[in-house]
């Protein structure tokens, strides 16, 4: 099978002492894509219960499958020929029919047939009145079709047979909502409650009604509790967000939102989880593997795109996630041996090359690394993780005049990549360019105003450059003013110490870096120490710094240097 | 009943028999034929009770989209085309400008233009004939070859149209899966590409494009919203969970920056993209809608990004912006993700006094109505207001505000069409199976929507692929027609025939030498009886259009309109009274009797 794109996947790395970013890699939600079928004209075999009546259940038309991938067509062919055998067998028990019918609907909602998975599951609860699960079914099915009115009609179905079945409380509750019947809403969270006093979900739900109707403290209240119970529901933070914002509380509304995400509270749904995992397909598992990467299961998303192989073992993609899943699980030899075999059979495969570019990148092979980055962007010219990855590979091996261009064409590719523009601002001044590191730094401020390692830097700059034509005490001073409250680190420290001796201010320099030397024993970055203790002795003798940054040595540097991103 | 495929088939080749078959107008129209229109003489009995009919084949706009799909799926096909409403010559009325594809790759083009018809871009004047008993013959003729915009080639997304140069006649700016064209209106009925010496031939893909003063100098800024850092070269191919090709995702293919261009004055522009502090921030740009979000008298910007988080620049006064969507709860929808956003506009629904925002999105997703407090907070109050529940089936493409009833109350419509194929119906026989059904959503006095859909006329029962939608009164009557683009389809315009049964104010609101609109320039009517509408001039919203920069104020059954102030987006304010109802008024900048500070 050749290349496959569903989603994007691009780890983002700062080597060399940075932070390397986990978050982001293989982690594009809504890759992939469904259908919204409709009716379809009948082209192949008619399925219709033995019991069906002239106002019965339609029929269900098995549809032309011939485009589906052959896994898929093994699955739903076979369900499709036993419910003839079934249809043929006068002594066929109605039960087991409507199970045959059942699950053959959902298969072909999986495969995203909607008319017949509806005719399947209609047929299926003609046969099984009292059984809940295809009324279920086919609420969802309506759901995802955004047709909210009639899948709310099957969920109240679904209560009136079994009105303790939680999911179908809460989904009906949030087809309400939905419509915009907040009251009618909540009285569905609250029988949830009523049957788990601790469901996250349901206190997401109340605090969701009481926002919609104007009570945004008992929405804060509600909100709050569901986020105790799921501190990692995302969505829960940027609802309170939002709340707080409505009481005036700005800086709460800020945290909030700052770790606002659309992770919902989880919903116990065994026979949606079943329904999730159904179909066979190299997609659709693939689909299933990278919602484990996103929730952190690396483990587990490596178990599922192994399954994924063993339908398609010629599929690159799938082998390249299987390597990624195994990368961030910590076992780097699997994954190398995955990415150089995907890497043997699809040559152009870029990611590939860039993911072994990583992990050459994180075992100190920076040469094989650089061969590898470097070949994902022959294959790619706009891979911008790739130009960042070479970039830093570069850095890192003191190829910083090599490393220029690349970082200025990441910052072209993606201009709110901030640690590129930090990263080309630090090599330009480990190369001594400093008027062209204050330009840099000046242009990076105006794209990333808030990115407090560039002010800092910028004021280093502007403080202890050697040349005279660059150093600016009075903008050093302004930048650091907006400084002054900010997070105490052995940078900010430093930065300020730096400032305040160009300043003359060296009492006040005396104090700041002291600061900065205890913050460094406190952290235990003992390896700074030596610079910080020499820069003191300098303000010691009113000796202004001329050196904005520590001297870069590559092994050395790459364990001190902590960036924040 | 006719399946979708052979309605499209009948429709496309210029015949409008299945329109004649229920009842609407004469079959075997083809080319220019004048139309009378709204209760004139001539008219069917069954077109005033529709409260649209589409017009287009009937009136000259014989234009079909051409995608340029040949069964590999490339991104650009499910994106265009833009429509545009604006008058390029001076006459009073709002002529067409209609964005045309062209063939992606080497491939045999699944869907190839019928004969008689070309790829480019088309310009369609305007030859209203309005006969002093009221009666109104619209009527377009092509004058694409003769106006110098038969240079507009390549594959085309979206138009602008602004009087970039204060010259008094309007220029375009056509974005495009390519590199961007500016054609300067010469005023003598043809344009130049200017597209070099402006400087704004940028060739990423570019989708949405806003003309507006952010600096408060005079000359119209060109903000320029890009999609996706993509080529065909790097297309990859997507698939269905069941396996087969499908179009892809927005996260495939990396966002492009955006760009923020600022007019120098003399002819050119300046790219101030980063120095105003937007570089940093960006998303797959699909929409933009430019307006004073905060009532502080300076035009923002709102950017709509598909699937990532949306941008609200806010200007800062300074020639900068800051971005305050997150904050100011215009990034995400309600459960905090981010959606896919495409057609927007800008608007005030609930007659408060500030700028609301509808915003389209994706099947499942809903469409959005931000709701603004005043001071420029937003709260997604689409469910409560009764649009989510009626758009959560569709994806929407062109979104806009128009008092369709001019009963002083901003309705809504959203264009709609597919970006996934229905898998049930792919084949050869239904190729690019993405229609949809357009909606109507009538505004109850502020307090919610009802979808009128099935109210508004046979025209809203069409299933297209729509993207592109412009809002003007094309045939001056004083309501409100939409013009909407199709993807490999054919262009619909739709006459209102309900709207002027009211009372209505139009307005254009002109520089001083009374040679262009104003646009950004928000506007208060006072009625009789102390009721204050607020509406404001644009051109930009929707998804890839030009809208009529004129504004309409629908008056119900009110007839005596106590004043009209105009605040300029230089900060001034002027005033004026004695306008009467139901015709077009010219304020110009300066004529009025200052107001304020």
């Amino acid at each position: 099978m050749g290349l496959r794109r569903v989603c994007a996947v691009s780890p983002s790395l700062w080597c060399g002492g940075c932070y390397v970013a986990m978050a982001g890699v293989l982690l594009i939600a809504g890759c992939a894509p469904s259908s919204s079928p409709s009716p379809t004209p009948a082209n192949d075999s008619e399925l219709a219960p033995a019991s069906a009546e002239p106002s019965g259940p339609p029929s269900v038309v098995l549809p032309d499958l011939s485009q589906l991938e052959e896994s898929v067509q093994d699955q739903i062919r076979p369900k499709h020929a036993a419910l003839l055998r079934m249809l043929e067998n006068s002594a066929t028990d109605q039960t087991e029919l409507s199970l045959a019918y059942g699950e053959l609907g959902s298969i072909l909602r999986a495969a995203g047939y909607f008319d017949p998975a509806e005719a399947a599951y209609l047929n299926a609860n003609a046969l099984d009145p009292d059984n809940m699960r295809w009324l279920y079914f086919l609420g969802h099915l309506f759901r995802q079709e955004g047709n909210t009115g009639t899948a709310a009609t099957y969920f109240e179905r679904v209560i009136s047979l079994a009105p303790e079945n939680v999911p179908a409380l809460a989904w009906l509750g949030e087809m309400y909502l939905d419509q915009g019947r907040p009251v009618e809403a909540e009285a569905l969270f609250d029988q949830v409650l009523e049957l788990d006093g601790d469901s996250a979900m349901a206190w997401y739900g109340i605090g969701r009604t009481s926002l919609a109707r104007g009570e945004t403290a008992r929405g804060v209240e509600a909100l709050e509790r569901a986020l105790s119970g799921e501190p990692a529901a995302s969505s829960v933070h940027f609802a309170l967000g939002m709340a707080y914002r409505t009481l005036g509380n700005v800086e709460r509304a800020e945290q909030h939102l700052a770790q606002g995400g659309d992770l919902s509270p989880l919903m116990p749904d065994p026979l949606m989880r079943e329904y999730d995992g159904l179909l066979q397909s190299a997609v659709a598992i693939e689909s299933r593997g990278m919602q484990e990467m996103r929730a952190g299961r690396f483990d587990e998303a490596a178990a599922v795109f192994r399954e994924g192989l063993e339908i398609a073992p010629d599929d690159s993609q799938l082998r390249h996630r299987l390597g990624a899943a195994l990368m961030f699980g910590g076992d780097h030899l699997a994954a190398s041996a995955h990415f150089e075999e995907v890497i043997r059979v699809t040559p152009q495969y870029e990611q590939a090359h860039f993911s072994l570019g990583l992990i050459r990148s994180l075992g100190g092979q920076y040469d094989e690394a650089m061969a590898h980055y470097r070949t994902a962007v022959e294959y790619r010219p706009n891979y911008m993780e790739a130009v960042l990855g070479l970039a830093e590979a570069q850095f890192l091996t003191g190829l910083l005049e090599e490393s220029l261009p690349n970082w200025a064409r990441a910052v072209e590719l993606d201009p709110s990549m901030a640690q590129a523009w930090m990263l080309r601002a630090v090599t330009l001044v480990q190369l001594a360019r400093y008027q062209e590191a204050r330009g840099w730094l000046e242009r990076a401020r105006r794209v990333h105003p808030d990115h407090v390692d560039l002010t800092d830097l910028l004021a280093r700059v502007l403080s202890a450059a050697p040349d005279d034509r660059v150093r600016d005490v009075e903008v050093a001073l302004a930048l650091m003013d907006e400084r002054r409250d900010g997070e105490p680190t052995v940078e900010l420290q430093e930065t300020m110490a730096m400032v305040m001796a160009e300043a003359g201010r060296f009492g006040e320099a005396v104090s700041w870096q002291q600061e900065a030397i205890d913050s460094a024993k406190a952290t235990r970055q003992i390896g700074r120490i030596r610079f910080l203790s020499r820069n003191l002795a300098f303000y010691g003798r009113e000796r202004p710094n001329r050196d904005p940054l520590e001297p870069f040595s590559s092994p050395r540097y790459a364990g001190q240097r902590q960036i924040t991103p | 009943m006719i399946g979708m495929f052979a309605k499209r088939i009948l429709l496309r080749r210029g015949g409008v028999c299945l329109l004649a078959a229920v009842g609407l107008l004469a079959c075997g129209s083809s080319g220019s034929r004048p139309v009378p229109t709204n209760g004139s003489e001539g008219s069917d009995a069954g077109v005033a009770a529709d409260w649209f009919v589409d017009q287009a084949a009937d009136v000259g706009l014989d234009f079909i989209h051409f995608n340029g799909m040949s069964g590999k799926f490339y991104q650009p096909e499910i994106a265009a085309p833009g429509v545009g409403m604006f008058d390029y010559d001076n006459d009073g009325d709002l002529d067409v400008y209609l964005v045309q594809g062209d063939m992606l790759g080497d491939g045999v083009p699944t869907l190839p233009l019928p004969e008689g018809h070309a790829l480019g871009d088309r310009l369609f004047r305007n030859d209203l004939d309005v006969q002093p008993g009221g009666v109104r013959t619209l009527r377009f003729t092509d004058v694409t070859e003769e106006s110098g915009l038969s240079g507009a080639r390549g594959y085309g997304m979206g138009v602008s149209a602004a009087d970039y140069d204060n010259d008094g006649w309007l220029d375009l700016y056509l974005t495009r899966f390519g590199p961007n064209q500016m054609f300067r209106n010469q005023g003598d009925g043809t344009f130049v590409d200017v597209s070099v010496e402006t400087g704004t031939a940028h060739p990423a893909w570019a989708i949405p494009a806003s003309f507006f003063d952010y600096d408060r100098d005079g000359w119209l800024d060109l903000f320029v919203g890009n999609y996706m850092n993509y080529t065909l070269a790097t297309h990859s191919p997507c698939y269905f969970r069941a396996g087969p090709l499908d179009y892809c995702p927005p996260a495939v293919s990396p966002a492009e920056p955006n760009l923020l261009y600022r007019n120098n004055g003399d002819g050119t522009f300046i790219d101030v993209t980063e120095a105003a502090g937007l570089g940093g921030e960006f998303g797959p740009a699909l929409g933009s809608a430019t307006a004073d979000y905060n009532n502080d008298g300076w035009l923002d910007l709102f950017v709509a990004n598909d699937q990532q988080e949306n941008q609200l620049w806010v200007n800062q006064q300074d020639g900068t912006f800051r971005n305050m969507a997150l904050l100011w709860g215009t990034a995400l929808g309600a459960a905090g993700e981010a959606k896919a956003d495409m057609g927007v506009d800008a608007g005030d629904f609930d007659n408060d006094g500030d700028e609301d925002l509808f915003v389209t999105e994706l099947t499942g997703q809903g469409s959005t109505l931000y709701v603004n407090d005043g001071m420029g907070l937003f709260e997604d109050q689409s469910a409560r207001l009764g649009v989510r529940g009626p758009s959560l089936p569709h994806t929407g493409f062109g979104a806009g505000w128009l008092d369709f009833d001019n009963d002083g109350w901003l309705d809504m419509i959203a264009v709609n069409g597919f970006v996934t194929q229905r898998l049930d119906v792919m084949g050869s026989d239904e190729p690019f199976s993405m229609d949809a059904q357009n909606q109507l959503f009538r505004n109850l006095d502020g307090t919610a929507f009802d979808d009128v859909t099935d109210r508004a006329g046979q025209v809203f029962e069409l299933s297209e692929v729509s993207r592109g939608a412009a809002l003007g009164d094309i045939d001056n009557d004083g309501d409100a027609d939409v013009l909407i683009g199709n993807d490999a389809g054919p262009v619909r315009l739709l006459i209102n025939n309900l709207g002027n049964q009211n009372h209505w104010l139009g307005l254009r609101v002109v520089s001083a030498d009374g040679k262009r609109v104003i646009v950004g320039s928000r506007v208060e009517v006072v009625l009789a009886g102390g009721v204050t509408l607020w509406r404001h001039a644009r051109a930009d919203g929707s998804y890839a259009s030009a809208n009529d920069s004129r504004i309409l104020v629908g008056l119900g059954s009110v007839t005596d309109v106590e004043r009209v102030r105009v605040k300029w987006p230089d900060g001034q304010t002027e005033e004026w009274t004695d306008l009467n109802v139901d015709q077009y008024h010219t304020l110009m900048k300066g004529s009025g009797h200052r107001y304020g500070s």
